[in-house]
């Protein structure tokens, strides 16, 4: 990025609805492969299956942390790209629910911004593997949006 | 039996073990029954916003979800499966890039069916400043779900055993 003090970026993305974009600020989202489609009901987020992701090499098992870092960044890149006005969302608390294994297979994750207001956003986020109807873990998070001339660090 | 165990030694082999957490770097300061603490060496690629170069939030997850695992597998009588139910994490304040990360748990609380951890996460500049909180809940399952030689693949051998028997 050439102009790294500059949230151009963020604009940018949003005009032509474009999380790689976004995915191009968040070296740590790469790093775990994420990848964005869109279908009719919105953004689909993947976490590909990979050695590296693995927890538990026993069963062996997604590792929870990075299930929950997957969440975390899909909830950010939906929340970037659906605010009525661009925002910078930060997230303020996240709690995940981890309702069976993740297998090393692919996992998808969907979101659903539940409220929208001036300055926080509520969110939830459900990750599924073979079947959507067969949920891995489930998340909600506050963000606070901060308008981005006002994005210095606390 | 596990009064003796070195819970350092079983928490390195527990980071070491999984490819997740082998592939980030994260390694073990102390441990000691149900008390942990680990540390993450800073990495370019933990960066989740280099525009104002912040932390990837997703990595303080990630440590502090091995973390609270790893407090509640040293912090029972003897070491069980205890899948994770959900982890809370608060984001008191944001993580630089560039600086390592430190972070401590405790176990609080055991019931029969629950163990409740705790996690504090700092960064080595600023060690007063946490940078994020955690409460995990995790279930204790009957004890057959515990493969016998759990333990073992945990705790490894004893590094300190006297080894009296070893002639037996």
């Amino acid at each position: 990025m050439s102009d790294t003090s500059s949230l151009d970026w963020l604009e940018q993305s949003r005009a032509i609805n474009a999380p790689d974009t976004i995915l191009d600020n968040m070296p740590y989202a790469r790093w775990l492969g994420i990848e964005v489609t869109r279908d009719d009901s919105g953004l689909v987020f993947m976490l590909p299956a990979r050695r590296d992701m693995i927890g538990n090499p026993l069963l062996p098992a997604i590792h929870g942390g990075a299930m929950g870092a997957f969440m975390e960044t899909a909830a950010i890149i939906d929340t970037m790209l659906a605010l009525r006005t661009a925002k910078m969302p930060k997230i303020a608390n996240f709690s995940i629910d981890y309702l069976r294994a993740g297998k090393c297979q692919p996992t998808y994750a969907r979101c659903e911004l539940v409220r929208e207001g001036k300055r926080l956003a509520n969110l939830r986020v459900h990750a599924w593997q073979a079947s959507e109807d067969r949920l891995v873990a489930t998340a909600r998070l506050h963000c606070v949006l901060a308008e981005l001339d006002q994005t210095s660090i606390r | 039996m596990t009064q003796d165990t070195d819970w350092r030694y079983a928490m390195t082999r527990y980071v070491k073990g999984m490819p997740h957490t082998r592939a980030t770097g994260l390694e073990v300061i102390k441990a000691s029954k149900g008390d942990v603490t680990m540390r993450l060496p800073w990495q370019p690629w933990f960066a989740g916003d280099l525009s104002r170069g912040l932390v990837h939030g997703g990595v303080i997850t990630m440590v502090l979800d091995t973390l609270c695992t790893g407090t509640v597998l040293c912090g029972l009588g003897r070491p069980e499966i205890c899948p994770t139910l959900d982890l809370r994490i608060d984001h008191y304040r944001p993580a630089r890039v560039g600086h390592a990360m430190v972070a401590n748990a405790v176990i609080v609380n055991v019931t029969g069916s629950i163990a409740t951890v705790e996690g504090t996460l700092w960064q080595v500049n600023a060690p007063e400043k946490t940078i994020a909180r955690a409460v995990g809940s995790f279930a204790r399952l009957p004890p057959e779900m515990t493969p016998h030689n759990f333990e073992r693949l945990l705790c490894g051998r004893p590094t300190h055993s006297h080894n009296t028997e070893s002639h037996v």
